[in-house]
């Protein structure tokens, strides 16, 4: 009885010949046919990799493969156009489904449904009738005690039908429900994540300790056409992240166009924490937000972002300014080669008396992986890697420059002069790190997590909640006596249900006695 | 004793219980038409709970150990996370054998326990001193226990599934000729899939220093992804006159169960004898050795299955066992690998869902149950599609679990 809703009527009556839209996405064959499609299909999506270039798919795959591959866009799969469409169709199906289901759902959740006479009650796989030495009103309010005590909700109908006094005794019934809510809050979310990918924004900014950025106005990015530009195109997520990443210059600071933006950022600090073995065991940027109403500081963890006006600061990564330092670490000795003045900490570009001497040193300027031009007599760096550190150091006696040298980490050190003969090495150096945070907007996130919360709601009430109806129904059969009619649905739980079933007819049956 | 010592005690019980209950079920003689919900405990019956039980306790004190030292529940690493997860799965085993007192479940749960726990052994125990930043938080523990406590449901499930392939077969009904047929269809699958594979793939699935033996078994592991659906395609049709008799799902049911084996036994092999060499191809060469392994175990389990039917119990408590399963795991393993693993990557990466591979896995393992759950509602129990489902929806789960060994990605943690 409760099995046929309106889908599976309209699939007995053969959709195959008028397959309208509607019908076909109400259909469960269609919906498994979709799901097991959508399981093949993203299942070859995790085993071809994806973003490569297209020349790796040939290689890897063979030509003729590799060819099928990227025409159907495999290499991209997710963002790829008819992806998105079948997720398109899941959703279309899973409201065209509850819709459809909305009138017999409500009719089982809130109908009290009664039944008319003896025979109805033999309908049911559960049923029973039990004669009682009672009055026919005597028996229907002990029956009704029982199932009260068993906490089933109770309803009566005012007079009779056929002579029969008949009830219904219900528990559960938000069970009906469950799948219901399941659907729609499915659908929620894969409308929510749809919309949010074409809204949603990030922005990698890298700052130093001590500089403020404005934060970007990520408004070019939501717009939908930039995000549809993704689907339909074949700019991957990787290659945004790179061009995001690709302007940073030496002092790390892209330059940010100029936008109406609500306020700014100033990193106070960054660092990395380690274990006494030397083990990383956090990252933490310390920012503060500079808005004219109001000044919060916040320490920024890899699990703890920044939250302020709908932009989130997550902590991504970091690296080493390729051009500046936070100080040296000198060894000056003499000519006998004996140290002066231990280990001479020098800020970067702060000039340092060295100890017993009249010298002053400088640090100006510092090259990651240094290279000399003989020809040009310019020394540059190769890369942005602390691949071969060099300090340019200028010496001073008196406040006359004596000399400047690059000095390098793994070369020879330098002689100030030739007639007092001090060494200078460097034992070691700190260098300035960069913090990059990545700026984001989660325009629809609120949606999603409703999504989430509705789905758990729905999937507990389909799972662990069941509807059991109990019906009553009470002939009299002579003054003192009378037959009383019981029949019994579960949901679920059909084998534990029959023994409830049997110990309530045992506790019936007690009453007479 | 150190919590490894428990562990090993554990691993060797599960082997002695596993080992007990396939001699329990598949013994000749006493079979009968017993219900199997009254069924009696029979000494050897005893003595395989009894290992299971003695196993389970000495992994509790091994995982206790572990936990206590690390200060955390001990699931961040391969090794703690199957360990759990063998547990879990002996855990189920022991919840269903107290409530329906079925002893043939064992002998198809305990070999996964066991399988689960062998490869667990194959992974470094060491337990890292400190988690790296992005492991540290609260929702480490609530993702990753929640979800494998789904996929420990899953197992049951997954073992259920089988039982009601094998159930499900009549032999006697099969007509003559029809399993030579399947053979051949098979065989045939494979052999074209390797040559195929050849073809399509070619070289560069091949390192650059295999011999002709290891080409071949390149060859053929890219071929599966050819031979697979080849198979599954063509052996209901080639076998029909056998339609009915439940030939194809058990023929299914059993090649599976062969390919999880196969594949155990070439981690083994791996770890112990570097079987599988690094480099190009790995993948390939690692898939067509389990294939190749799996051929006698398919012919073992065939016959093992034959002499195991009449014991397993009617199809309504296989149903009743196997739904229950998913209706416990499927939830779980929604809010724990799906929502809770969303609202984490929104909290540590800035984007709730990135289309990892675990990701792409995780949501697939989830869809694979979604077929089970409207494929029962529509079929109902009587369809042996819904123990295929929940047979590949384990393994959907598993390879999802140690794929990002191979594939990489956001949760290639190790």
């Amino acid at each position: 009885m409760e099995r046929a809703g309106k889908g599976n009527r309209v699939a007995a009556q053969g959709y195959w010949k008028v397959p309208t839209p509607w019908r076909l996405l109400n259909s469960m064959s269609f919906v498994i046919g979709l799901l097991v499609a959508l399981v093949i299909v993203s299942a070859a999506g995790v085993i071809v990799p994806q973003g490569a270039p297209d020349a790796a798919y040939l290689q890897k795959y063979g030509d003729v493969v590799g060819r099928l591959i990227l025409l159907f866009g495999a290499d991209h799969l997710f963002r790829v156009w008819w992806y998105v469409a079948l997720w398109g169709v899941v959703v279309a199906s899973l409201v065209v489904c509850s819709l459809n289901r909305l009138p017999f759902i409500s009719r089982t959740v809130f109908g009290r449904p009664l039944l008319a006479g003896p025979a109805d009650f033999k309908t049911y796989e559960l049923n029973a009738s039990i004669r009682l030495p009672m009055p026919g009103p005597e028996a229907m309010s002990q029956a009704k005690r029982l199932l009260k005590r068993r906490r089933f909700k109770w309803f009566q109908r005012d007079g009779r039908s056929e002579g029969l006094e008949a009830a219904l005794a219900h528990k559960g019934s938000l069970e009906r429900l469950g799948p219901f809510i399941t659907h729609l809050s499915i659908a929620l979310v894969l409308v929510g994540g749809m919309l949010a990918s074409l809204a949603g924004s990030r922005h990698h900014q890298p700052a130093y300790p001590g500089q403020s950025f404005e934060v970007p106005d990520l408004s070019y990015k939501e717009s939908a056409g930039f995000h549809l530009g993704r689907i339909l195109g074949r700019t991957s997520e990787r290659e945004l992240i790179h061009e995001e990443m690709s302007f940073m210059d030496w002092r790390g600071l892209p330059d940010i166009p100029e936008k109406e933006v609500s306020f700014s950022l100033r990193v106070d600090d960054f660092e990395i924490e380690r274990t006494a073995d030397g083990m990383i065991a956090d990252y933490k940027t310390t920012a503060t937000v500079l808005d004219p109403d109001s000044v919060l500081t916040r320490v920024i963890e890899v699990n703890e972002p920044l939250v302020y006006e709908g932009y989130h600061f997550y902590q991504s990564s970091y690296g080493y300014a390729s051009r500046a330092l936070d100080s040296v670490h000198l060894l000056v000795t003499d000519k006998e080669g004996q140290p002066v003045g231990g280990h001479l900490n020098v800020p970067f570009d702060t000039p340092v008396p060295v100890p017993e001497t009249q010298l002053t040193v400088v640090v100006s300027d510092f090259i990651a992986d240094f290279v000399y031009d003989i020809e040009t007599r310019t020394a540059t760096s190769r890369s942005d890697e602390h691949r071969n550190p060099a300090v340019l150091i200028e010496v001073y006696r008196r406040g006359e420059k004596q000399f400047e040298q690059w000095l390098m980490m793994r070369g020879m050190g330098a002689h100030s002069s030739k007639d007092e003969g001090y060494d200078f090495r460097i034992a070691g150096y700190e260098p300035v790190m960069y913090t990059v945070l990545e700026v984001r907007k989660h325009p629809m996130i609120n949606v999603i997590w409703a999504g989430f919360a509705a789905t758990v709601v729905g999937i507990c009430l389909s799972f662990y909640v069941t509807q059991r109806r109990i019906w009553v129904g009470v002939l009299e059969r002579g003054p003192r006596e009378s037959e009383v009619f019981l029949a019994a649905s579960s949901r679920k739980d059909k084998e534990t249900f029959r023994r409830y079933f049997e110990n309530l007819l045992r506790e019936m049956k007690g009453v007479a006695k | 004793m150190t919590g490894a010592t428990f562990f090993w005690i554990a691993l060797f019980a599960y082997l002695l219980g596993m080992v007990l209950h396939v001699f329990e079920a598949t013994r000749r003689g006493r079979s009968g038409r017993r219900t199997a919900a009254k069924e009696a405990f029979g000494p050897l019956g005893k003595a395989a709970a009894a290992a299971m039980v003695v196993g389970f306790m000495s992994q509790t004190a091994a995982l206790l150990v572990r936990g206590i030292y690390a200060g955390r529940i001990p699931i961040t690493t391969f090794f703690g996370y199957l360990s759990v997860l063998s547990w879990l799965v002996v855990l189920a085993y022991l919840i269903v054998l107290y409530k329906y007192r079925w002893t043939t479940l064992g002998a198809f749960v305990a070999p996964v326990a066991f399988v689960v726990i062998v490869i667990a052994s194959l992974f470094p125990m060491r337990l890292e001193e400190q988690l790296i930043p992005a492991l540290q938080s609260y929702w480490l523990q609530i993702h990753v226990s929640v979800a494998l406590l789904g996929e420990a449901a899953f197992a049951v499930g997954f073992a259920v599934g089988v039982l009601y392939l094998v159930k499900d077969f009549k032999p006697e009904s099969v007509p003559q000729g029809a399993w030579a047929r399947s053979a051949v269809c098979l065989l045939g699958s494979l052999i074209l899939g390797a040559l195929l594979g050849r073809l399509l793939f070619g070289a560069p699935l091949e390192g650059p220093e295999m011999g002709a033996g290891m080409r071949f078994i390149s060859a053929l592991g890219a071929g599966a992804v050819i031979a697979l659906p080849l198979a599954a395609v063509s052996h209901p049709w080639i076998v029909k006159r056998a339609k009915g008799t439940g030939l194809g799902p058990f023929v299914f049911g059993v090649a599976v169960s062969a390919m999880l084996v196969g594949g155990v036994a070439i981690g083994i092999m791996n770890t112990q004898m570097g079987f599988v060499p690094s480099g190009d191809g790995k993948v390939s060469v690692f898939v067509g050795a389990m294939m190749l392994v799996s051929v006698p175990v398919f012919l073992l389990l065939t016959k093992a299955f034959l002499l195991l039917r009449d014991k397993i119990p009617r199809a309504e408590l296989l149903d009743e066992v196997g739904y229950k399963s998913v209706a416990v795991g499927w939830p779980l393993f929604t809010v724990g690998a799906l929502i809770a693993g969303a609202i984490w990557a929104h909290q540590a990466w800035g984007v709730y869902w990135s289309w990892d591979p675990k990701e792409v896995g995780s949501l697939v393992v989830w869809l694979v149950y979604a077929v089970y759950l409207h494929s029962r509602a529509k079929w109902g129990m009587k369809a042996s599609w819904c123990a295929i489902t929940a047979v590949l929806g384990f393994c959907a789960a598993m390879l999802t679990l140690v794929g990002n060994l191979v594939l990489g990605g956001l949760h290639a943690y190790g």
